[in-house]
């Protein structure tokens, strides 16, 4: 398979993985090694002062994945800004998926906002890639305003359906310029391959992974689903047509015609 | 004196540092990042930071998320 490029830098692996929701932190790293994934998301939360928790991060080896800092429970820029500031002091490079979601029931981002957000972390110099409504037009405003990638939802965080937006994002993927990752709502392999045989440059994918008995097996299937799906993208599919056309010779057929 | 950590009141020994805090919460300073009075400190700045009455900080550190 191809390179992943975002922002100059080089990924051999399309799958990107969120740790959010896992049964323990064994089943999160099990999942990540057997995605070969890269690149991994984190949220920031305040710390239980009366159960301080061991660190996810003593998990991660920080030399094998990059770690993509969301900033989810951000419900307007400010708060997402706040957040990916936090991150950054943390030690982590100045990566971050901007996630503005004031609407808790759907999860749905806010377009406004995630520019407006955007628009000022690129001027500090993070590499922002935004988690986005399946929308051509704000794709190409993000774009513009500087941003790395754009991700656009499927459907729903959480929901495993699929791509529901999938004609908007064949128009976000044929007018980008910058990588376009599917994120969110990707349930089963089938629909990541899907995504990329439309020629998503690469998935992220959470929830279909943790919800499951066995977290390394599906995600060992995700990695073949995506890189499947890149190939076949590669390689070119044949058009639709809707009469059929025989892949057999119609000539010589045991009987006289006419 | 009292603080106001993560949205909670607690009672701190008077002019203690981040960094003491920190240890006495059996936070790992390696692993948290701590805003004071919405300014993000940097570790380096812990053990200079002394906290005054009312203070308001955020102690935060990652957590799974997608």
């Amino acid at each position: 398979m191809d390179n992943l490029v975002i922002a100059g830098r080089s990924f051999r692996s399309r799958l990107m993985i969120g740790t959010g929701k896992f049964s323990s932190n064994r089943a999160m790293v099990s999942a990540m090694e057997a995605s070969g994934c890269e690149i991994v998301t984190v949220a920031l939360r305040r710390v239980d002062l009366a159960n301080p928790q061991d660190s996810m991060l003593q998990h991660i080896d920080r030399n094998r994945y990059l770690l993509l800092p969301n900033t989810s429970g951000a419900r307007d820029a400010e708060e997402a800004v706040r957040l990916a500031r936090l991150a950054r002091a943390a030690g982590c490079e100045p990566w971050v998926k901007l996630e503005v979601t004031p609407d808790p029931y759907h999860l749905l981002p806010d377009p406004v906002e995630t520019l407006k957000a955007a628009e000022i972390l690129v001027k500090e110099g993070f590499i922002v890639l935004p988690y986005m409504p399946a929308d051509p037009v704000l794709a190409k405003r993000l774009e513009e305003a500087g941003t790395a990638a754009v991700m656009p939802l499927g459907a729903p965080i959480g929901t495993n359906r699929g791509l529901r937006t999938r004609d908007l994002l064949a128009i976000i993927i044929e007018q980008a310029r910058i990588p376009v990752v599917v994120d969110a709502g990707l349930g089963a392999p089938s629909h990541a391959a899907e995504a990329m045989e439309m020629g998503a440059d690469a998935v992220l994918v959470n929830t279909a992974l943790a919800d499951t008995p066995n977290p390394a097996g599906m995600s060992a299937a995700f990695a073949k689903g995506v890189q499947a799906g890149r190939e076949a993208f590669l390689a070119g599919l044949g058009g639709q047509r809707n009469q059929a056309e025989a892949s057999s010779p119609l000539t010589g057929f045991l009987r006289n015609e006419g | 004196m009292q603080l106001q950590i993560n949205g909670e009141a607690v009672q701190a020994e008077d002019r203690i540092d981040v960094g003491r805090l920190l240890s006495r919460l059996e936070l790992n300073p390696q692993l948290v990042v701590v805003e004071l009075n919405r300014r993000i400190l940097t570790p380096e700045d812990f053990s200079e930071t002394a906290l005054t009455q009312g203070d308001v900080l955020e102690i935060v550190q990652f957590v799974g998320g997608g």
